[in-house]
């Protein structure tokens, strides 16, 4: 069963495409990350499934419901923690919990969350004193007080510290257990990785590629080359007898199963032309070197 | 219901929390009642000087602080979070007025009862012109706060919305008599809010007649204003 169902989504701001004819399904009880650079259309997606956003063109629905028509039904059963702000800077911790679990008929234990999110001994805090992290934690909180059946995080741990960060993974995935469906928007591969049943990867407002963590990473037997200094692929491919893919500045896939034979080609062309190899490895790439090959490694 | 008094209390408190809007809800009209009451300075007459203040009150809650807040929560995504709770933008707007009418009823309450304690200030009430001098000073001045509020970026409200308190305060007909100021002057004041509802809360407290160009300027700002305010009003910054 779906609990997101989105077909051709468009968004436009003036002559600005910032969602171009995106489609994907997230399960009733999956976690989601969408995975893209600064402008991708990440957040731009997240809030029209929130209803905060209308759409352009295209179909959306949101456990069954369409987020542009029925605001007041969905924001009953989802949670939704912003990219950022979202509350009086004036108002205190536990005031702003308070707040926010009036508006649902059985909200969590307000205590209780500030346990589960490390914030007790901030409880009587102005909400502008917190750090970064704090605020962060405080949101997610805010997220889960109508014990949402879907819940958007949009960044849910930028800026966050180490520890902090973990410890909302680890929120996170008390969640996961609950059977509660997620919707992530992360810069953080190591997080995508760790959190998401399946990740899809969005650059320019288009799906470019989706699946979960180890699908996207099964790399095959494939050579992953690293060099100092940008070189000649196609030069090396004709050299080795074998398809050459540049990926971003200075480094290559070799697509065919390494070999020893391989290996050794590519060394000794290196060699004859001067190229330094700093990496030369088979298979296994993380999700970032997937992320950089799939939508290039500038911030477009 | 709950939404909405939650709503409403967290902001109160958060508005009775803030220095600057006690100081021109509370401070500055408790202080000007003071300072006029004691000095008598311009001839000014305490029944004359009270429902001048009721007016600069109501401003400072319905206008200035209403419009620093929502701007405010505008810039830092309160109002967009809310708008990813059950809570409709009606209740949200409830919320705000109730809010604002208990500010009013206490800064009138306060002034009413240091003016009477104090200054042994009796006034000739008209119960009817006292509520409408609350609704209409309330209406116009706060679509005139949702107006900038929700198009200007906060700290422009908050600078535009200080300066007007300020001359309100000075050609508002509050406490300085319209013979100190020249015609143009006077003519520009009576079309804003405030020298109207100065006329309003004097003829509600029996210190004057209520003329008809009060109620029309009242009026149309009280209509205008929200109108203007429900076709511009962008919820993000």
């Amino acid at each position: 069963m779906s609990a997101i169902v989105i077909e051709q989504l468009e968004k436009r701001y003036g002559g600005f495409t910032a969602v171009d004819g995106l489609s994907l399904e997230v399960e009733v009880g999956e976690t989601y990350a969408l995975l893209g650079p600064n402008g991708a259309g990440k957040t731009t997606t997240i809030e029209i499934l929130e209803g905060l956003r209308p759409r352009s063109a295209g179909s959306v629905s949101v456990l069954g419901l369409d987020p542009g028509t029925h605001k007041e039904d969905l924001h009953r059963r989802i949670g939704v923690m912003l990219q950022e702000g979202g509350l009086y800077p004036g108002a205190r911790v536990v005031e702003m919990l308070e707040l926010f679990a009036s508006f649902h008929a059985e909200p969590r234990d307000v205590d209780g969350l500030l346990a589960l999110v490390g914030l007790t001994e901030h409880r009587r805090a102005i909400y502008r004193k917190l750090s970064g992290g704090q605020k962060q934690r405080l949101s997610l909180a805010i997220a889960l007080v109508g014990r949402p059946e879907l819940v958007f995080l949009d960044e849910p741990t930028a800026g966050m510290d180490p520890v902090a960060r973990r410890t909302t993974w680890e929120i996170i995935e008390a969640l996961q257990s609950e059977g509660v469906t997620m919707v992530l928007t992360t810069h953080y591969m190591e997080e995508a990785e760790r959190l998401a049943d399946r990740v899809g990867i969005v650059n320019r407002g288009r799906l470019l590629a989706e699946g979960t963590p180890d699908e996207l990473t099964a790399g095959g037997g494939e050579l992953r080359l690293k060099a100092t200094a940008p070189f000649d692929t196609r030069a090396l491919g004709t050299h080795i007898g074998a398809p050459v893919r540049a990926l971003g500045h200075a480094a290559a896939i070799v697509d065919v199963e390494a070999s020893p034979e391989i290996i050794a080609a590519v060394a000794a062309w290196a060699a004859a032309h001067a190229v330094h190899l700093t990496e030369v490895r088979v298979g296994a790439a993380g999700l970032e070197e997937v992320f950089l090959e799939i939508a290039g490694d500038d911030d477009a | 219901m709950t939404s909405l008094r939650a709503i409403a209390k967290a902001d109160l408190l958060i508005t009775l929390r803030r220095g600057e809007s006690v100081l021109l809800t509370f401070l500055i009209p408790l202080g000007l009642l003071f300072f006029v009451g004691w000095t008598g300075i311009l001839g000014i007459e305490i029944e004359t000087l009270v429902p001048g203040l009721f007016a600069l009150s109501i401003i400072s809650s319905a206008f200035v602080g209403l419009a620093v807040a929502t701007g405010f929560e505008r810039k830092y995504g309160v109002l967009k979070r809310l708008g990813a709770t059950p809570v409709s933008r009606l209740t949200l707007i409830l919320a705000k007025a109730l809010s604002v009418a208990v500010i009013e009823v206490l800064q009138l309450a306060l002034l009413w009862i240091v003016a009477a304690t104090v200054f042994d200030w009796a006034p000739d009430v008209r119960l009817l012109g006292l509520v409408a001098g609350l609704v209409l000073g309330t209406v116009g001045p706060a679509g005139l706060a949702m107006l900038m509020a929700g198009r200007l970026r906060a700290e422009a409200t908050l600078a535009l919305a200080n300066g007007l308190y300020f001359v309100f305060l000075g050609i508002g007909d509050v406490f300085v008599p319209a013979d100190y100021l020249s015609d143009g002057v006077v003519a520009l004041s009576n079309l804003l809010p405030a020298a109207p509802l100065a006329g309003l809360f004097r003829w509600a407290t029996g210190a004057g007649e209520v003329t008809a160009s009060v109620w029309i300027v009242l009026a149309v700002w009280a209509i205008a204003a929200p109108l203007a305010a429900s076709k511009t009003f962008r919820w993000e910054e």
